[in-house]
């Protein structure tokens, strides 16, 4: 009793138990507060977030609407459907295999991993560009073949021709360029800001205002977004850019089921624990009461001794969690150019709240098994 | 003087939604410097008594006084059995895992570290009078029925307790180790001890001051 072997097959597999947990613990409630806090971040920096497209009645005079929008004092820009995506060609980049065709977006890249060069801005017209675009041909053949894409990152600072939509020149500047090479959903895609967008547009084509188009919105606060219905001829107001969220979800809840069992585990598993180590030492527990121990004394003890387990398993997995966030991000989030960026460390505060879980869990269920010491019976073991 | 006192305590146990009655509103008090025999049938709740006395079991009715007034509470009642109180059962009750010595230092465990050098000085010299100067170092297996129960002794005695109670000392001991217990019990009630005994064993009456029976949980002095 006196001299309890910490290192006992019963202690070490609590240890490890109380470990796994921890570990757990601290890397779930680590990804959760990294993946949300830059989420949060990630919707307040990007204007592309703010960008609502307005589903329109189609008797509704487009023209009147968008003069009328951009009036309101919440609007900041409002423009048609088709000027919020168009193709160009890369004049530079034209050859016989390719063609030089990408699309370009008029909202902010968000959080793309730029690689080189810099974000966009809204005093300049430039565009950001995948670190390197696909010859048409090939990708046709095999999109995924990374091998016969053509770098331009080379080109960065550079001022490129665009061919607008087939038909008007325009001189861009290549601000910057995105790692691409583990996305290969939407190839050849470029980035300006809206703004851009409109000036390419505005000098290209004469808008047939008249046409089913919705109209897209670059509103000041989503909080405002009911406004939007006041105007006459809008149906709908819907999002265009929505955080990808679902992996997160899907995340959230495995690692709440798993917490779940852990912890249900555990509770169990150390009330096994430490009742069988009461039943093992029932006989000794009775000797101590004779000679004058109290059960306050006595279960001590073992609160005392759950603890310093808890305290070596909680420092170890700090340490474990630790390596293993580090290399997290590349591990699992790395085709999430979302999350990509992200990097993850156990904070004070996620130490403090899942050593407080642990604690809790342990103590828990300590104090149910040493129910045990109160209801020991002196007869019993003098019978023995 | 009083060393302790029970004033009309009862106990029973419930087993089976049968109800034993172990003890029946039993009252006494017990001096000091006597030493006082209990003998009783089987299941007459001698034990019960011994343990209620040692503040190990509470009574379900009465109250226990020590020195004259009543302690309660687990902590007070334990600190009390760990400062005034030795108890000597008939199975010795030593922890296995632990030398005469470190079984006979574990009620200085409580307030003082393990290695306090007047603890294990006293400790020694109490094995050393009780003969098992040798046996220090070994570990109950290693040692006959009597050496256990001195080492069992030597424990109770360890705090230089006011009161000794003992279960049946001599019940798994031979004639030779019976006398020695009978008599070190003697020897101590003579040095001002308050000793309570329960016993089968008819030689008791040889050495006890006042001999009580408990018959059906009811206690009488007996000529
Ligand atoms: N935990 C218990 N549950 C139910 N009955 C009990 C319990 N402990 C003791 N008893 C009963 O209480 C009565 C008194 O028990 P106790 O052990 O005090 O007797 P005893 O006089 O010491 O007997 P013995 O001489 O055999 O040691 C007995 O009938 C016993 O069966
Ligand atoms: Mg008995």
């Amino acid at each position: 009793m006196k001299k309890s072997n910490i290192l006992s097959l019963k202690n070490v597999t609590m240890l490890f138990l109380i470990f796994l947990l921890s570990t757990f613990l601290l890397i779930g409630i680590t990804y959760y507060f990294s993946v949300s806090k830059y989420y949060q971040e990630y919707v307040e920096k990007n204007h592309g977030f703010r960008i609502l497209y307005l589903l329109l009645d189609d008797d509704c005079d487009r023209g009147k609407l968008i003069e009328n929008l951009e009036n309101s004092e919440h609007v900041e820009d409002a423009f048609l459907e088709d000027e919020y995506s168009t193709f160009g060609i890369i004049n530079e980049y034209q050859s016989d295999e390719f063609t030089g065709e990408v699309l370009l977006i008029g909202v902010d890249p968000g959080m793309q991993k730029i690689i080189a060069g810099s974000d966009l801005n809204d005093s300049e017209y430039g565009m950001i560009c995948p670190s390197s675009i696909y010859p048409e041909i090939f990708y046709d053949e095999n999109p995924y073949d990374y091998r016969k894409n053509i770098d331009i990152s080379s080109d960065v600072g550079n001022t490129l021709t665009l061919k607008y939509g087939g038909i008007k020149e325009f001189k861009l500047k290549l601000l910057g360029v995105f790692d691409r090479s583990f996305d290969y959903t939407d190839p050849n895609v470029c980035y300006v800001t809206h703004k851009t967008l409109r000036y390419l547009n505005d000098n290209t084509y004469d808008y047939d205002i008249s046409s089913n188009s919705g109209i897209y919105v670059l509103i000041d606060d989503l909080k405002n977004r009911e406004k939007l219905y006041e105007y006459k001829g809008v149906e709908d107001v819907y999002l265009v850019t929505t955080i990808r969220s679902d992996k997160l979800q899907n995340i959230i809840f495995v690692l709440g089921i798993f917490t779940t069992i852990m912890i249900s585990f555990i509770v169990v598993m150390s009330y096994l624990f430490t009742n069988r180590q009461i039943i093992n030492n029932y006989r000794n527990i009775g000797i101590l009461r004779i000679v004058g121990y109290s059960k306050k004394i006595l279960k001590r003890r073992y609160y005392i001794s759950n603890i310093k387990l808890c305290i070596i398993a909680i420092t170890l997995s700090i340490i474990v969690a630790n390596c293993f966030l580090t290399n997290f991000v590349e591990m699992f989030l790395y085709d999430n150019p979302q999350l990509s960026l992200m990097n993850m460390h156990t904070t004070l505060n996620t130490v403090i709240i899942s050593t407080v879980i642990i604690l809790m869990t342990v103590l828990l269920s300590t104090y149910i098994s040493l129910k045990r010491i109160d209801n020991l019976d002196i007869l019993e073991i003098i019978n023995d | 003087m009083d060393m302790v006192t029970v004033e009309s305590c009862s106990k029973s146990y419930k087993k089976n939604k049968e109800v034993i009655l172990a003890l029946k509103n039993i009252s006494y008090s017990f001096k000091k410097g006597i030493f006082y025999s209990i003998m009783g049938p089987s299941g007459s709740g001698k034990s019960t008594l011994i343990n209620i006395l040692g503040g190990l079991i509470e009574p379900d009715n009465g109250k226990v006084l020590y020195f004259g007034s009543t302690i309660r509470g687990d902590n007070n009642l334990s600190k009390l059995r760990n400062q005034h109180i030795g108890m000597i059962y008939q199975s010795f009750l030593l922890n296995e895992n632990m030398t005469a010595l470190e079984n006979v230092l574990l009620p200085t465990y409580i307030n003082h570290s393990y290695k306090s050098i007047d603890n294990v000085v006293r400790c020694r010299q109490i094995l050393q009078e009780l003969g098992l100067k040798k046996r220090e170092n070994h570990y109950p297996k290693e040692l006959s029925g009597g050496e256990q129960q001195r080492v069992a002794i030597a424990r109770a005695l360890v705090n230089n307790p006011d009161i000794i109670l003992a279960d049946e000392p001599t019940g798994n001991l031979d004639k030779k180790n019976e006398e020695y217990v009978f008599k070190l019990l003697k020897k101590l009630s003579t040095d001002g001890k308050c000793v309570i005994v329960v016993s089968h064993n008819e030689k008791i009456l040889k050495y006890s001051d006042i001999n009580l029976e408990l018959e059906e949980g009811e206690l009488r002095e007996k000529k």
